[in-house]
């Protein structure tokens, strides 16, 4: 574990009567892909433009670096690169031209990084065709090169993958691993789809009606129970001939919460009252099924 | 800081907007040049019968006949103007004998005709037509001076016949006739005699007001103007200089920030109404609030630009008269200063035509940029261009019905509103201002007060402004 990178502590906001931020805290180190996910309208973008200083803060503290959003705004911000939900950039300019505005407002930054981080997110030969021209993908793609532009230590990306085929998706995720992996970063990146999160985020907050309902490492949120899955001939007797209720799944399975040590003298017991045992498979939750598990399905309230 | 003032100056750039209006601008001006040399100077010059009139009065004169009393009158006149537009047709417009023969001429052949139709004494008719003969060969000696002095004479008999008496008219009369005979001026239609002309009405108008005892603020307005003619006319008449001319290069020039106001305003409030709200339309605020500036600085800059905006376009404009003004007329005219009467020091100002100009774009300058301001403030309030434009441009229009309000209906209390306030020409060579008590310190703070009531809410929304989700 690295260094703190960011710190929210008990985030409040309301826009007129709807308390959309209810105690959101959370944390970045150094190294940590950090899985922000909630169902739509959960707060995500709220949390996440309370941190950059998009938003006033009612009450609470974001801290980045060290040093508090609000009060020390532009040592807070410099070093941080973000996406906020769409990579609004200048339409009517060239990817090089938008680069080289956001290269003109960071003193240690120079030509010869935006070639880089062009080269990084394989932008290549389009980067002098005008924005207008460019497909959500490639918009997408230049907007993490503006938010690589400056090298810094936090990247925030909000729901990076929306609007992107399989294949822009999977892109991304090569590449966002990659950058974990070559520049040392905390990364928070948001998103209501976790099948994309579960393979390279190793920290998870999940978010519902403005409160955080859990932060773990991924493992342990999806370890809320270990069950098994085994099929047999039929299903007759076989709760008296294990000795622990079952969970019926069809005629032939049924499923099983015990322990992996446990799993062999069930077996056993099977095969001394002749049942023939035609699989017996070890339940692998994903993070969806985890997080549906938290948040009660995807209600917005 | 410097490096915001320039990403902003390259996203105006290329944009193509500002390009849009520096090509429509520049099409008009070469429209409103074009205009200027080829309609002014006819309108001027027009003759003084239509071609068409002398048809119909020779329709009719056929049908009058002389020897009837009844119809004699008209046949009288009417012959009277056809014989005095055979007579012009033979001269130039512009010439001398043109303006002599509507002066003299036509009361000699009218003359002519009474005695010969109605009166019908040969002996009066003899002695008219030698004079009216003697009248044409002098036409046609080219001596322009000798009816001048013929004039002069007249004059001055009847001023002898008036013995203790004065008659100002008079006086004048003889002022300007021996003026035209000082400095060589031949009747005609040129610069010279229209100064000659300025000179005299203004000098009625100056002895007019200066009679008076009592005179109103706006009569005090008139004198000056008066008074200014006055002596311009004058300073152009010593001088040899045309310097009342409108259709040349000097005198749009001078006229460049009045001729082209407009286009410089609707620049400005294109620009200044859209550099924020933009942003937010198109979702780039939020890339440019998570860069290390604070709020303050980002506007900051973008107001710089719109200042900047304002001093390019009245730059450009400058130029572009300049260059099409001097393909269309010559530069020639470019090395008669500008004048301008001084109520102050009571003297003469010459001024070169290009420094003149820039003082005057300079005292125009608050408008430009409150109306900028305006649009910049309401751009960033409301984060909706054509909110902000569509405004600041009807404000602008208003800016002179208000102005005129104040004027003629004396409302004083509208001197404490900023359109009375903000053009600073009024100001110029100790003139006096539109409304009573206006001074240059005075508009300055109401200038000053209303561009903080714009700017200070301006900042502070945009300071604490919750950028929502586009």
């Amino acid at each position: 574990m690295g260094d703190l990178i960011l710190k929210c502590d008990g985030l409040y906001k309301r826009f007129g009567k709807k308390q959309i931020l209810n105690n959101v805290s959370l944390q970045i180190n150094q190294g940590d892909i950090l899985g922000f996910i909630g169902p739509n309208g959960a707060g995500k973008t709220t949390t996440i433009k309370l941190i950059l200083g998009l938003q006033k803060i009612d009450s609470g503290k974001v801290e980045i670096n060290g040093f508090d959003i609000e009060k020390n705004f532009e040592k807070a911000i410099s070093k941080v690169g973000t996406i906020v939900e769409n990579p609004d950039l200048y339409m009517y300019l060239t990817g090089y031209q938008n680069l080289k505005l956001i290269k003109n407002m960071y003193k240690d930054v120079d030509e010869k990084r935006i070639d880089e981080v062009v080269k990084l997110v394989g932008l290549g030969n389009r980067i002098n065709d005008k924005v207008s021209k460019y497909s959500l993908g490639m918009r997408q793609r230049l907007g993490i090169a503006q938010a690589l532009l400056h090298k810094p230590n936090l990247l925030i990306l909000d729901e990076p993958t929306n609007g992107l085929d399989p294949e822009g998706i999977k892109e991304l995720r090569d590449l966002i691993k990659n950058l974990a992996k070559k520049e040392k970063m905390g990364i928070l990146i948001s998103s209501h789809n976790l099948a994309e999160l579960e393979s390279f985020c190793n920290k998870v907050t999940i978010i519902k009606n403005g409160r955080v309902v859990e932060t773990n490492n991924i493992k342990d949120v999806k370890k809320i129970e270990q069950s098994y899955i085994i099929e047999v001939d039929n299903l007759k007797n076989i709760e008296s001939i294990i000795g622990m209720p079952i969970e019926k799944i069809n005629d032939t399975q049924f499923k099983l919460h015990i322990k992996k040590e446990q799993a062999p003298i069930v077996i056993q017991k099977l095969v001394e009252n002749n049942k023939k045992i035609y699989m017996c498979a070890e339940e692998i939750i994903s993070l969806e099924d985890a997080f549906l598990k938290k948040t009660g399905g995807n209600v917005i309230e | 800081m410097s490096s915001l003032i320039k990403n902003e100056i390259t996203k105006i750039l290329k944009k193509k907007s500002l390009y849009i209006m520096l090509i429509i601008i520049f099409a008009f001006i070469i429209i409103s040049n074009a205009l200027y040399k080829y309609t002014y100077s006819s309108v001027i010059g027009g003759s003084y019968y239509s071609e068409s009139y002398i048809n119909i009065l020779e329709e009719e004169i056929k049908k009058l006949n002389p020897e009837n009393p009844a119809e004699v009158g008209d046949y009288v006149t009417y012959k009277s103007d056809i014989d005095t537009y055979n007579l012009l047709k033979q001269y130039d417009k512009n010439s001398w004998q043109y303006e002599v023969i509507l002066n003299t001429g036509a009361e000699y052949i009218s003359e002519l005709n009474y005695a010969t139709y109605q009166e019908k004494d040969d002996k009066k008719v003899q002695e008219l037509t030698n004079q009216y003969n003697s009248f044409v060969e002098a036409l046609n000696s080219g001596d322009w001076r000798r009816f001048a002095e013929e004039e002069l004479n007249i004059a001055k008999q009847n001023q002898e016949l008036l013995g203790e008496n004065t008659d100002p008219m008079l006086d004048l009369q003889i002022e300007t006739l021996q003026m035209r005979l000082d400095y060589n001026i031949e009747y005609g239609n040129n610069y010279k005699n229209q100064a000659l002309s300025k000179y005299s009405e203004s000098k009625i108008q100056v002895l007019e007001y200066e009679g008076k005892n009592n005179i109103s603020y706006d009569e005090k307005i008139a004198y000056q103007e008066a008074k200014e003619d006055f002596e311009k006319s004058k300073y152009a008449l010593e001088n040899d200089k045309d310097i009342f001319n409108q259709a040349n290069a000097r005198g749009i020039l001078l006229n460049t920030f009045s001729e082209y106001e407009l286009f410089i305003i609707i620049t400005v409030v294109l620009i200044a109404g859209a550099i924020v709200s933009e942003e937010f339309n198109k979702g780039t605020i939020k890339l440019l609030l998570v860069r290390p500036y604070s709020r303050a600085k980002i506007l900051f800059a973008k107001y710089v630009v719109v200042l900047l905006t304002v001093v390019f376009i009245m730059v450009a404009i400058l130029i572009m008269q300049f260059i099409i003004g001097g393909i269309f007329f010559g530069f020639d005219s470019l090395s008669i200063p500008a004048v301008e009467y001084n109520h102050n020091t009571n003297s003469i100002v010459e001024t070169n035509v290009i420094l003149s100009t820039i003082l005057t774009g300079l005292a125009k300058m608050p408008i430009y940029i409150l109306i900028g301001t305006l649009a910049f403030a309401l751009s960033t309030l409301f984060t909706n261009t054509a909110v902000a434009i569509t405004i600041s441009l009807l404000g602008y229009m208003a800016s002179s019905m208000v102005n005129q309000f104040a004027y003629y209906y004396n409302l004083e209390w509208l001197k404490y509103f900023v359109t009375p306030n903000w053009d600073f020409t009024q100001f110029l060579n100790g003139k006096l201002p539109l409304m009573e008590g206006l001074n240059i310190p005075f508009s300055i703070v109401i200038c000053l007060i209303y561009f903080a009531i714009m700017m200070i809410p301006t900042f502070i929304v945009f300071k604490k402004k919750n950028i929502k989700n586009i």
